[in-house]
């Protein structure tokens, strides 16, 4: 691991390591690294049976099959949520075949995986490369793992496999409906979540594939959403998820008044500046703020009889009904939130499946992040350059992953819709705690006090000027937050030990998370 | 003994609890949600607080769930008094802008003692906010409330909108005089004599607060008239539907149809406000508005809210519709020039205008052009 004396500054000003996890790094900036197409070894169908069936009896004995040893890099995925059994069964079935120094490479954990820290604790485990959030990440941030945590894109996860920046030694991707030839699909099965696009990319370029399922159906598996012919071995397991977790039925309306008032502000931005029109395109998330913008858009363009292309989601009822009543020509899916997401990506062909190498990659030919007219966006922080932070409280705590976030700003107008301040944090600051997206992609701030439009945009400015709307410089709003707050707030102790990477999208390290006491 | 005031806990925002128990000597514990932000700053501020108090010999500790500056200030105070048994310190004064005529379509409920919602009461856009010290903060939270209320007037911007207080009790008016709310909100008022008391408690106290009053009782709508026409200070009145509809022994809220009818017709004919009562609806768009609707075709001037997303749809309903502005418009114009030719009244649309059309006439568009 990268000690202090290898720290280089950045081109943003951060203090970055130029080695971490035993990989030479590239501070921000510097180069545009180029991207590949890594060919993983291939097996021949030769290798397999003729029969085509793969099925083994259990995890462990796909393990071994997979020739487990000390030191293999592992991935799962976070298509169940909450909700996921898969992780932890792996990492059991690994410790009873009594190996060490997993590198676990999920496309993102949740709080329902704290139980695996343990195998961190015994050695099992011997880091994770992800974005780490809740109480792994609060676990990462004490300086508990061996290894630096290394917060990635869902794009950049992507790109980084693509680019054989990091190796996924066994794959285990979890099966809501499987067959024996390893046909596999989110849409249907007792635990079906949807879509499984976050595994897209570990099923092309993962050495040994493993599908896990708890509903293996007979071949073939059709529609399927990865081919069997990517995978290696198929496990039937008892229970892969708990389908309560992994979609909730039910995804609620924030009845938060200043919520609801800044994603008022951003619908009515979106209309000043004639973001919003006839076949307009958005992405907007599924959280508090997100999904009320959603209704407001659903609402004007119902009132306004103004139809989308399409919109990118994170899928819930709100957009299924959208596409259901002709309000949008399609939804391009990266993560199904609830049933009635589910129920439609399995019925209706323009609700489409979607991985970050479709919605996101950086290292690809085109982005289809950068046809978006807009997109709305959280951040924990925003300084007054309009940089902004995702991924840590303001303590430099690990608190989120960095999603698809990064690759998101790559929009034609990125919307930030936060509070001024939250529970006397001032959200607009001098310096960001950590660095996670740069200013110059992030064209307005919405706020519940005011409106602030990047002035590298002078062409929305325009676009709004005479609207009733409360443009106001963002000192302006972050003077209010401190009025409230009691001044700004004290500066913090710099950090010294690193343990984590904030990368950018194309795998250059934008900033450094230090363990926090 | 050991005292507490506020509330702590993972699901707490904005609020710190104070705990104060007695000690050998004076004691200090701070934990804090934000100590890496504000510790110093909070420490500071508390420190200076006891010595205000004169450096007692009592354990204090915070539990600090990121309260603002003001609400540590009014915990602290309330959890020190309380301690102590001392009144609440005295506070430097504040200027009310307490206006007789002024929008009051929309008036928001904050309850007294929810610190996590008055930083952001006035961003809405509603025209007055009420702090509660009645009926949404339970007895023994009263005095912890009546303190951030009190601290709050002193510190919150709210937007320009009219800062009030419904009190619960007359000595609330007593703490609440030198911070000079636009308003108190007087609940349960049966009689003139109630009004000429607070009105004369607040001319010897020099406090220029308007005073709004509701009627609960059926005594209270007999006396309509005489309460309305009570004192100058007196700007507004509604009635008080629960308790009413409890005293008159009824359940149907259209048993509520004659008292709102005595008191708009008591309202207008001493020139005060007519509001009409707060609706508890918050999902409903369209109820809102049919509801604010039918208020304003009765004379009504404003309703009361419980949540900010009922305003917009509120002063919707409220705005004066084209065909009203264009009237207003008119009667202006021609009243002007008549009063010019020295010719006393005037008819627009076949309608007579004197002073008091063309008083309305002046507020609404004076109204439409703050909307």
């Amino acid at each position: 691991m990268g000690g202090e004396n290898l720290m280089r500054e950045n081109k943003v000003g951060r203090m970055v390591p130029q080695e971490g996890n035993g990989r030479m790094l590239i501070p921000y900036g510097d180069q545009k690294p180029l991207g590949h197409h890594t060919a993983p070894r291939t097996r021949s169908c030769g290798e397999f049976p003729p029969s085509g069936d793969k099925t083994v009896a259990d995890l462990k004995t796909a393990l071994k099959n997979a020739g487990l040893r000390d030191g293999m890099v592992f991935s799962t995925h976070h298509h169940f949520r909450n909700g996921d059994f898969v992780a932890a069964q792996v990492f059991q079935a690994a410790q009873e075949l009594d190996v060490k120094n997993l590198i676990w490479f999920p496309s993102a954990v949740f709080p329902c995986h704290e139980p695996l820290l343990k195998y961190i604790e015994n050695g099992v485990i011997h880091h994770i490369e992800g974005s780490l959030n809740g109480p792994v990440g609060t676990f990462a941030s004490a300086g508990k793992m061996p290894g630096l945590a290394v917060l990635r894109s869902h794009g950049s996860r992507y790109r980084t496999l693509q680019d054989g920046e990091l190796h996924v030694d066994i794959a285990v991707i979890a099966a809501p409906e499987c067959d024996m030839f390893g046909n596999m699909t989110g849409a249907r099965g007792p635990s079906a979540c949807g879509v499984l696009g976050f595994a897209v990319a570990d099923a092309q370029y993962a050495n040994h594939v493993i599908a896990v399922t708890d509903s293996l159906v007979p071949f073939p598996a059709a529609p399927w959403q990865i081919p069997g012919n990517l995978v290696d071995q198929v496990v039937r397991l008892d229970q892969i998820g708990d389908p309560a977790q992994i979609v909730s039925g039910t995804t609620q309306i924030t009845r938060s008044p200043e919520r609801l008032l800044i994603a008022e502000f951003a619908m009515k931005f979106v209309i000043a500046a004639g973001i919003f029109k006839d076949g307009w395109s958005f992405q907007a998330g599924a959280g508090g703020t997100s999904l009320a913008f959603t209704i407001f858009a659903r609402d004007e363009m119902r009132k306004q009889n103004v139809t989308a292309s399409y919109i990118r989601g994170g899928s819930t009822k709100y957009l299924v009904e959208m596409l259901e009543e002709g309000l949008t020509g399609s939804i391009l899916d990266g993560q199904t939130f609830d049933l009635d997401g589910v129920r439609s990506v399995r019925d209706n062909p323009r609700h489409i499946m979607t991985s970050p190498f479709n919605s996101y990659n950086y290292h690809g030919k085109g982005n289809v992040a950068s046809m978006l007219d807009c997109v709305l966006l959280g951040a924990t922080e925003v300084d007054t350059e309009f940089n902004a932070n995702v991924v840590s409280h303001s303590d430099g705590q690990m608190l989120h992953g960095i999603g698809g976030w990064q690759d998101a700003l790559f929009s034609k107008c990125t919307i930030l819709a936060v509070p001024t301040f939250r529970n006397r944090v001032p959200i607009i600051r001098d310096r960001l705690t950590t660095f996670c997206g740069p200013g110059e992609l992030i064209d307005v701030i919405v706020t519940e006090r005011g409106i602030a439009i990047n002035p590298l945009r002078q062409d929305l400015y325009d676009a709004v000027e005479g609207s009733n709307l409360p443009i106001r410089p963002l000192a302006y709003l972050k003077q209010q937050a401190e009025d409230l707050c009691g001044g700004a707030p004290e500066p913090q102790a710099p950090g010294t030990r690193p343990v984590g990477l904030v990368t950018w999208v194309d795998g250059t390290i934008l900033d450094t998370l230090y363990q926090t006491s | 003994m050991i005292t507490t005031v506020g509330f702590a806990g993972p699901d707490v925002r904005s609020d710190v609890k104070v705990t104060v128990g007695d000690a050998p000597e004076p004691n200090l514990t701070i934990n804090s949600s934000v100590a890496s932000m504000y510790g110093k700053s909070i420490r500071q501020q508390m420190e200076l607080i006891l010595q205000e108090f004169g450096n007692p010999n009592v354990e204090v500790t915070l539990d600090d769930s990121g309260a603002l500056p003001f609400v540590l200030d009014a915990r602290m105070e309330a959890a020190l008094c309380r301690h102590l048994s001392l009144p609440l310190p005295a506070l430097e004064f504040r200027e009310s802008s307490a206006r007789r005529y002024r929008p009051r379509r929309t008036r928001l409920y904050i309850p007294g003692n929810s610190p996590k919602f008055m930083p952001n009461a006035g961003i809405h856009g509603a025209d007055g906010i009420i702090l509660d010290l009645e009926d949404s903060v339970p007895p023994e939270e009263k005095f912890a409330a009546l303190a951030l209320v009190r601290r709050a007037l002193l510190t919150i911007d709210f937007g320009g909108a009219e800062s009030i207080v419904r009190i619960n009790n007359l000595d609330d008016i007593a703490s609440l005089a030198p911070a000079e709310p636009d308003a108190f909100l007087i609940p349960k008022v049966d009689s003139a004599e109630q009004l000429w008391e607070i009105s004369e408690f607040l001319d010897e106290n020099d406090c220029s607060s308007a005073l709004i009053a509701i009627i609960e009782s059926a005594l209270g709508v007999e006396q309509a008239f005489e309460i309305a026409a009570s004192t100058t200070r007196l700007v507004a009145m509604t009635l008080g539907v629960e308790d009413y509809l409890a005293d008159i022994h009824a359940t149907a809220r259209h048993a509520t149809n004659w008292a709102n009818g005595r008191i708009m017709n008591a309202a207008r004919a001493a020139g005060i406000s007519p509001l009409a009562s707060v609706t508890s609806v918050i999902d409903n768009d369209a109820y809102i508005r049919e509801y604010s609707g039918q208020m304003k075709e009765l004379g009504f001037e404003g309703i009361g809210c419980i949540h900010p997303r009922q305003i917009a749809h509120v002063h919707r309903a409220f705005a004066p519709t084209s065909a009203e502005l264009e009237f207003a418009q008119k009667v202006i114009t021609q009243f002007e020039a008549a009063l010019k030719e020295g010719t006393g009244a005037i008819a627009v649309n076949g309608k007579m205008v004197d002073a008091p059309v063309y008083r309305q006439a002046q507020r609404t568009l004076e109204w439409a052009e703050r909307t």
